[in-house]
């Protein structure tokens, strides 16, 4: 009896073992992408605990050498929409239909001529605050995807998978995203003296 | 490769989404046009700007921390005893609370609506006497048997029964017959939390879309979540259980193995 207690407790310390070095490592990503979900620290930590404990549970169906960070933000995202997203969603208005394409450098081909490159003074007018405040602003699908794409770096494919949604509907999304999220900036530029300055 | 197509790959090109032929003619067309190259460029530099400047700065380690804790507990505490027993002092005084029946229609396939769903209405007579059973004072778990023994004469539900009442203070549990088939529901809470459970069917139930499969060495268990609860399906003994919480996943199956 006592001998097989061992045994089960060494297993149990192997799998905590490797579940602290495959999985826990990317606690800091899910935390990042938790608190884009559900713009709340409290909710966030939350969110990404109940993620883990899950995942610990079902560690062995994990197959092993698969992409585990994308298995874990799948099942993130499930207990995220299963669980969070009623509380935190919020009806939006917003319209990107009147956005063009590559809105932002044909917004400043206008300023082209002036003394300093464009390009670098828009660059340089963003604070990090405000490129974090027009991603935040993006309605919850379409951040969803900028996120995972954007700063966690998955593949169109991994965020199909991730947000169990259409490889067709990622890349829209995506695409419709990035016009928003260009009109966002401008706006946040604008408002730094940017446009005003360009216009000169 | 024309300036049209050469934008319409842009932001394929900038996700690393083109395969490799596709490729080369995008930077074969880029060499030549320079307006799509300056496009290409403010794009690249742009998406490389939001994902530095978009990260958030959070510092994980307490929450690592804090779920190395919360897995070293459950270890501990795994296996049948650990809730089981915490969870027996519960049975003489919970309070009970009816998940609605619409969470049991919403999980029996749609194929079967005739048998199910149509007049579920469940379970009352029985209600009492299960309420006897878990509440004389034994501080046991029902049996399989007593649970059968609890089939009995349908009777309908009464409309409020149908609605969530968290307060009541009794361990609710009702059955009834259809065809060959029985239902059970039993309802209680446990700590802070409500538990209910139903007893579906002693022959087959099917298990419906969207619960995925867990196994360990005696049970197999299809789990999954229907609003904010989360919901558990098993088998044992040829009867099909469905149990409908709020508890955590792992003591729900804790919950479960014990039966």
């Amino acid at each position: 009896m006592v001998e097989k207690d061992a045994v089960a407790k060494s297993k149990t310390s192997v799998t905590q073992q490797e579940f602290e070095s495959i999985a826990l490592v990317h606690t800091a990503a899910l935390l990042r992408t938790a608190l884009r979900m559900t713009k709340n620290q409290n909710d966030a930590e939350d969110l990404v605990q109940e993620t883990m404990l899950k995942a610990y549970r079902f560690f062995d169906r994990f197959e092993r050498g698969s992409n585990i960070k994308a298995w874990l933000f799948e099942i993130m995202t499930n207990i995220f929409i299963n669980n969070y997203r009623q509380k935190a969603r919020k009806p939006t208005g917003v319209s990107y239909e009147d956005v063009d394409d590559n809105f932002l450098y044909h917004q400043l081909e206008s300023s082209r001529g002036m003394a300093v490159d464009p390009e670098e003074k828009l660059f340089s007018k963003l604070m990090d605050t405000d490129v974090r405040a027009a991603i935040g602003d993006l309605p919850e699908d379409f951040r969803m995807v900028v996120v995972l794409a954007f700063l966690e770096g998955f593949s169109y494919e991994e965020i199909a998978e991730i947000a169990d949604i259409q490889l067709g509907t990622v890349k829209s999304r995506l695409h419709r995203a990035r016009k928003l999220l260009q009109k966002s900036l401008w706006n946040y530029a604008a408002q730094r003296g940017f446009a005003t300055e360009g216009g000169k | 490769m024309n300036c049209r197509e050469a934008l319409e790959h842009l932001y394929d090109y900038l996700d690393n989404e083109l395969n490799e032929s596709t490729v080369r003619k995008v930077k074969a067309h880029l060499s030549t046009c320079e307006h799509c190259f300056d496009t290409y460029e403010f794009e690249k530099i742009l998406h490389a700007f939001v994902a530095e400047k978009g990260k958030l700065n959070v510092d994980a380690e307490p929450l690592k921390m804090k779920v190395m804790e919360r897995i070293a507990e459950i270890d501990a505490s795994s296996g049948r005893s650990g809730l089981f027993h915490r969870f027996r002092p519960y049975f003489a005084a919970v309070a009970a609370v009816i998940v609605t029946a619409v969470g049991l229609y919403t999980l029996l396939d749609r194929r079967d609506n005739t048998l199910y769903a149509a007049d579920i209405q469940p379970f009352l007579t029985c209600h009492q006497k299960c309420i006897l059973e878990m509440t004389s004072g034994t501080n046991e778990v029902m049996t399989l048997d007593q649970i059968d023994s609890c089939f009995a004469e349908v009777v309908k539900l009464p409309e409020e029964f149908l609605v969530s009442s968290p307060d009541r203070d009794a361990v609710i549990g009702m059955v009834e017959k259809i065809g060959d088939r029985d239902y059970g529901h039993m309802m209680f809470k446990y700590g802070g939390n409500n538990i209910s459970v139903y007893v579906l069917s002693k022959n087959r139930f099917i298990v419906p879309k969207g619960l995925e499969l867990v196994k360990d060495e005696n049970h197999e268990y299809h789990l999954g979540s229907l609003e904010q609860f989360n919901v558990l399906l098993w088998q044992c003994k040829n009867i099909w259980c469905l149990a409908v919480s709020d508890l955590d996943v792992n003591d729900m199956m804790t919950f479960a193995s014990s039966y």
